[in-house]
């Protein structure tokens, strides 16, 4: 997978997700689930060619290439894993 | 004996026949074990993968959609996949125990034939399958309401209902106020220690994963082990039948089968079909003879005609306070007023308060329409609904249409070499009413149980055949209009049984499992 721009990945996982009394998605914890997910969809490419023309209006258009896949992809692995803010957010006690 | 698959029917059949001295073979496509929790693959939230068969890549299907056709995988809308793994889809299951009303057996004589839909009566009666519904529920264990309403007088079930929740008992109060009886959702799940298997421990996630541990009664920790025991079963996990045998005078002669990348033929004296209401419609379809050139008994094209599952209407309500105690097993209270006696309506549903979501799906898929996808507002939402929104749902009558099949694909091979299965058709316009009135019955008992803001959820057409897939094989006496008999055999095939949810001429207004269960028994007791 080419190596993808992390700063605008984590600017982009903010406008999805974004951090208000906690924090948003745009943390290394849910990066890396993202980049795992990426590349078990194999969609890497994909991200490569459209996530350095990103702007935070294209998540909600439903025709371009990236940005609904992208906010699909952040809300998922945010929500799904124990160590990404959300379940704490939601009021649960993490315990490991 | 060959049996074919080993979810609900096919588990039931292998125990039965084995205890009557039978000695079977049961061949599952799927494997063992089911992985554990992933929260993105899973039965229930199965964007990304499941946690069940088959393999993502090599096993497509054909889904016509608004007449455009798609190919599909397992984990993709259209598929319909019926959990494929040791035990099928009681591996992945809620465990909602629910006899099908007497009424459910006589559609047709009670409400007519709606135009253009095959609307039916079973050749048996709810009386018929009473006594195979009992024995399930007392060997495999069910824990419920004692005594169950709207049904005949009954034996209670062997366990109580799990000490009910907080928003359990809202929503027996509310449903109180409406003057309507409510009951706790039978759920063969352990609520005590039983049959070597322990108590439920509450965690909420039923459906959708395997139970950690095992006090959910699935046919691998069930009836399975019973049939192995007894000396007479064996099984077979990742083995794809290929093909019904028959020799020329059409009598069925065994299966070709792929295991191990390797085709094998084994020779059966009977064989049980029971590999879900697609997969059993597909290998029908392409076990081709010249005596049966459209497959075996499907001499007056009806196999894989009536496909049909249970569309899911409701309504969701937004509470001030927590009411979600995240504890399990899960539904806790339903309301079977609505099954019959609707005006204007026919048939009907079953009500009950649905499984906790996980956080993921809820964040999803459980929004009002004003929260959008994206966003602090959504973010907002998922924080403060999480533990204080819920959704009232249940599976409302289908209306059966020929038009809604099952066919093969004139090219399409899956990894051995099958034609896969194309999928089309949508369900009746009846069924789209009932599902709004059951919508709006789901909303009324929200808002008598003190949520502030309710929501029901639009319903649209659309094919429905996912875990509840049911009618391809019907049953029926007259071979022109059904596949099996009153006693599950192929029309013209003595010693082909079909046991699953494919002999269902209608699907109740309730889940499906316990009844594929009952009259998987009740064949595999009289053959």
């Amino acid at each position: 997978m080419q190596p993808l721009d992390t700063v605008k990945l984590l600017q982009a996982m903010n406008w999805v997700i974004p951090p208000d009394r906690s924090s948003g998605a745009g943390t290394p914890e849910t990066l890396a689930h993202l980049l795992d997910l990426i590349e078990r969809e194999d969609v890497g490419t994909l991200y490569f060619q459209h996530l350095a023309a990103l702007s935070a209006e294209d998540l909600l258009d439903r025709t371009h290439p990236l940005g609904s896949l992208l906010v699909e992809h952040v809300r998922d692995v945010y929500y799904a894993h124990t160590n990404t803010g959300a379940w704490a957010d939601i009021g649960f006690k993490v315990s490991g | 004996m060959i049996v074919i698959g080993s979810g609900a029917g096919g588990g039931v059949a292998a125990w039965r026949f084995t205890e009557r001295g039978y000695r079977v073979l049961m061949l599952e496509r799927g494997g063992d074990p089911v992985p554990g929790r992933d929260h993105l693959r899973n039965h229930r939230y199965a964007k990304y993968g499941q946690n069940t068969g088959p393999a993502r890549e090599g096993n497509p299907r054909e889904f016509v959609d608004s007449g455009v056709l798609k190919i599909v995988r397992p984990h993709e809308p259209g598929y319909n996949n019926n959990a494929m793994a040791l035990g099928g889809g009681t591996r992945v299951y809620g465990a909602q125990a629910w006899r099908f009303h007497p009424l459910d057996f006589r559609m047709a004589t009670t409400y007519g034939v709606p135009v253009e839909s095959s609307l039916a009566d079973w050749p048996i009666s709810y009386e018929d399958l009473a006594p195979f519904y009992e024995e399930i529920e007392w060997t495999l264990g069910v824990a419920g309401s004692n005594p169950a309403l709207n049904l005949p007088s009954r034996r209670p079930y062997p366990m109580d209902a799990p000490l009910i929740s907080k928003r359990g008992t809202m929503l027996q109060s509310a449903a109180g106020k409406l003057g309507w009886d409510s009951q706790r959702v039978p759920l063969m799940v352990n609520t005590v220690e039983r049959n070597g298997r322990a108590a439920c421990i509450e965690c909420q996630h039923c459906v959708g994963f395997p139970c950690p541990v095992e006090a959910r009664g699935d046919t691998h920790n069930t009836v399975l082990p019973m049939a192995v025991a007894s000396g007479r079963c064996e099984i077979w996990t990742g083995t794809q039948v290929t093909s019904l045998l028959t020799d020329p005078s059409g009598r069925v002669t065994g299966v070709r089968a792929m295991k191990d990348l390797t085709v094998v033929e084994l020779s059966a004296d009977i064989v049980i079909l029971a590999a879900g209401a697609i997969e059993s419609a597909r290998l029908l379809l392409a076990s081709r003879s010249a005596r049966e050139p459209n497959g075996v008994g499907n001499n007056h094209d009806q196999v894989g005609r009536h496909l049909q599952g249970h569309y899911y209407p409701g309504a969701l309500g937004l509470f001030t306070d927590p009411i979600n105690e995240m504890r399990g097993p899960g539904p806790t209270v339903a309301v079977t007023e609505f099954n019959h006696g609707n005006p204007g309506i026919v048939g009907g549903g079953m009500l009950a308060d649905d499984f906790l979501p996980l956080p993921a799906i809820f964040a999803a898929g459980t929004r009002p329409p004003q929260v959008p996808a994206v966003g602090l507002r959504l973010k907002e939402w998922v924080r403060h609904g999480y533990l204080r929104a819920f959704r009232i749902t249940g599976p409302v009558q289908e209306i059966p249409s020929p038009e809604s099949r099952v066919t093969l694909s004139p090219d399409r091979l899956d990894r051995n070499g099958m034609l896969v299965a194309r999928l089309q058709g949508t369900t009746h316009s009846a069924t789209v009413e009932t599902a709004q009135f059951m919508a709006q019955r789901a909303g009324d008992w929200l808002r008598h149980a003190g949520a502030t803001e309710v929501w029901e959820s639009p319903v649209d057409l659309h094919l429905s055949a996912g875990q509840h897939q049911a009618g391809t094989c019907r049953m029926g006496f007259d071979p022109a209009t059904s596949v099996v008999d009153a006693k599950q055999r192929v029309h013209g095939h003595e010693n082909l049984l079909v046991c699953d949810g494919s002999v269902h001429p209608t699907n109740g207004g309730f889940n499906p499992f316990l009844t594929i269960m009952a009259t998987s028994l009740r064949a595999s007791s009289t053959f």
